[in-house]
């Protein structure tokens, strides 16, 4: 008997597809880095609550989500993502596995100089992250020219390459001023850093691999595709406006990027919704409850932004509170989401996938408890807001309940995947 | 998107077969789901013609396996092609 396809191997096939390993070892390093950022949260929340985003534990609180949950998370779906959706695969695995050591030396460097403030360990982490950051646009960027399909993700995923690249700048600028080599003030530096990396190098990412991956899962066929064209060069102006006028003082600009930015991210709450209003599967599982969660902490973000943007003078809890919006509730929560749909099908395609059709399959949402899920969900998203509003209110233990909560169900998100992943 | 109706012996055998192929994150079967389109047969080879629910779809490697395996089981079958396909392509309204 022979087998074949006349039609072509089906688009995403298993040939071009990384060995487990790669992304495997990101998503477990960005479950740990996600641990030591909730526990971290339960130690700076009083700090939060005061507004002291200057601190250094905060700081490097904030750099487990952003590097270590956010980043690492990122390049491992980046190295699953780009053959599946783009049809071609990275250069080289062997370089994926590299910077992955890398990317992983200069977080724990990273964090670890920031949290004992100690500036030469913070210097070479910056350099350690260079070169991973290098290393993956190396391995996967330029393979974008040669893909067959996928256009539109390549491109938001090259842009926030580009953001990322301009947030390490930033700080590289900012070193400088250390140095006395040039004046920077330390709060522009700060907010056009943190949107460069949170705005520019997140979100746009999870605009491109969302627009593949939740129509996918949510089964959403017949939405617009019009606002991913407009989208992009909204936020990218906007946060290129924010970003100098930040850095040089121009209120003007910042005022406009700002603007400009809010209604990408309008658009893409639009963008959202219509995934979500035009899906095939009604009832929504723990994943994608997650995702619309998180959805809502965009918007709820996006509002705390401009508040902070057209508030007259310096408000550090509320802008505090419009970090833990954006960073935990919207990032973090939607990748948290995303993590409980695809590691449960990663787990499904490479220990069942060649029995389908055979008696004792299961199906993916089988390898998972719908119980915990949902009860991490409820956890990850109350925490996130009761940690907001502690922020808001100036509430210490507020905010600390509110983190303690996140630490709940971060704990049972990572148990639960660590069970699926012992699976035999 | 094929019926039992109309269907010779053969190609209905390979139907029910084609009813074991579940899509495992939908729970449903690639029959029910409307992924297939025609089923031929001649002299024992066998053609599926069928689609995913999306290009690019990472479980199509794992259900065009399926199905060759399934459809491989039946005695009188010498060869399994499985041709994917994109149009019409696949909208929910085929879901039975």
């Amino acid at each position: 008997m022979t087998i074949g396809h006349p039609g072509g191997a089906p688009q995403g096939s298993l040939e071009q597809v990384p060995p487990f390993a790669l992304p495997g070892e990101h998503f477990a390093a960005a479950l740990v880095w996600l641990v030591l950022g909730a526990a971290g949260l339960v130690a700076v929340a009083p700090e939060l609550a005061q507004g002291g985003f200057l601190l250094p534990h905060v700081i490097a609180v904030t750099h487990c989500f952003t590097l270590g949950w956010i980043t690492t998370s990122i390049f491992g779906a980046l190295y699953q993502l780009f053959p599946v959706t783009l049809g071609v695969p990275a250069r080289s695995v062997r370089v994926g596995h590299a910077t992955f050591w890398v990317l992983e030396a200069g977080v724990v460097a990273l964090v670890a100089g920031t949290w004992w403030w100690h500036p030469a360990l913070v210097a070479a982490g910056w350099l350690t992250m260079f070169l991973a950051v290098g290393g993956l646009a190396w391995n996967v960027l330029p393979q974008r020219r040669r893909a067959p399909r996928g256009r539109v993700i390549g491109l938001y995923v090259s842009a926030g390459h580009m953001a990322f690249g301009l947030a390490m700048a930033v700080v590289a600028a900012r070193i400088g001023a250390e140095l006395g080599w040039w004046r920077l003030e330390r709060l522009g530096y700060l907010a056009a850093h943190a949107h460069l990396a949170v705005v520019g190098f997140a979100t746009l990412t999870a605009v491109g691999v969302g627009s593949r991956l939740l129509p996918m899962f949510l089964l959403s066929h017949g939405h617009s595709e019009w606002p991913l064209q407009r989208i992009g060069p909204l936020v990218g102006a906007g946060l290129a406006a924010f970003a100098v006028g930040e850095l040089a003082h121009v209120g003007a600009l910042v005022v406009a990027g700002g603007v400009a930015m809010a209604a990408g991210i309008a658009l893409y709450l639009w963008l959202g919704a219509a995934y979500f209003r035009h899906r095939a599967r009604r009832a929504l599982d723990p994943g994608l409850a997650q995702v619309a969660a998180a959805f809502g902490y965009l918007a709820v973000a996006t509002g705390l932004g401009l508040a902070v943007l057209v508030t007259p003078g310096f408000h550090p809890r509320l802008m505090v509170s419009y970090a833990v919006a954006g960073i935990v509730g919207w990032i973090s929560l939607l990748i948290v989401g995303i993590y409980q749909k695809i590691v449960p099908f990663l787990t499904w395609l490479h220990r069942f996938s060649a029995r389908v059709g055979q008696p004792g399959v299961p199906r993916i949402a089988e390898l998972t408890s719908p119980a915990a899920g949902w009860t991490a969900v409820g956890l990850l998203t109350a925490g996130v807001a009761l940690l907001a509003a502690g922020v808001a209110a100036g509430a210490g233990a507020v905010a600390r309940a509110g983190s303690l909560g996140f630490a709940v169900g971060t704990a049972l998100l990572v148990a639960q995947h660590a069970r699926l992943a012992l699976r035999r | 998107m094929i019926t039992p109706g109309g269907l010779d012996a053969s190609e209905e055998a390979v139907y029910r077969q084609l009813k074991r192929v579940i899509d495992p994150e939908l729970g449903q079967s690639i029959i029910k789901l409307g992924l297939v389109y025609d089923i031929g047969v001649r002299d024992g080879d066998v053609i599926v013609t069928m689609t995913l629910t999306t290009p690019g779809c990472p479980l199509g490697d794992a259900i065009t396996r399926g199905v060759e395996s399934v459809v491989g089981e039946l005695p009188w079958v010498r060869s399994v092609h499985v041709a994917i396909v994109w149009d019409p392509p696949w909208t929910p309204a085929m879901i039975r």
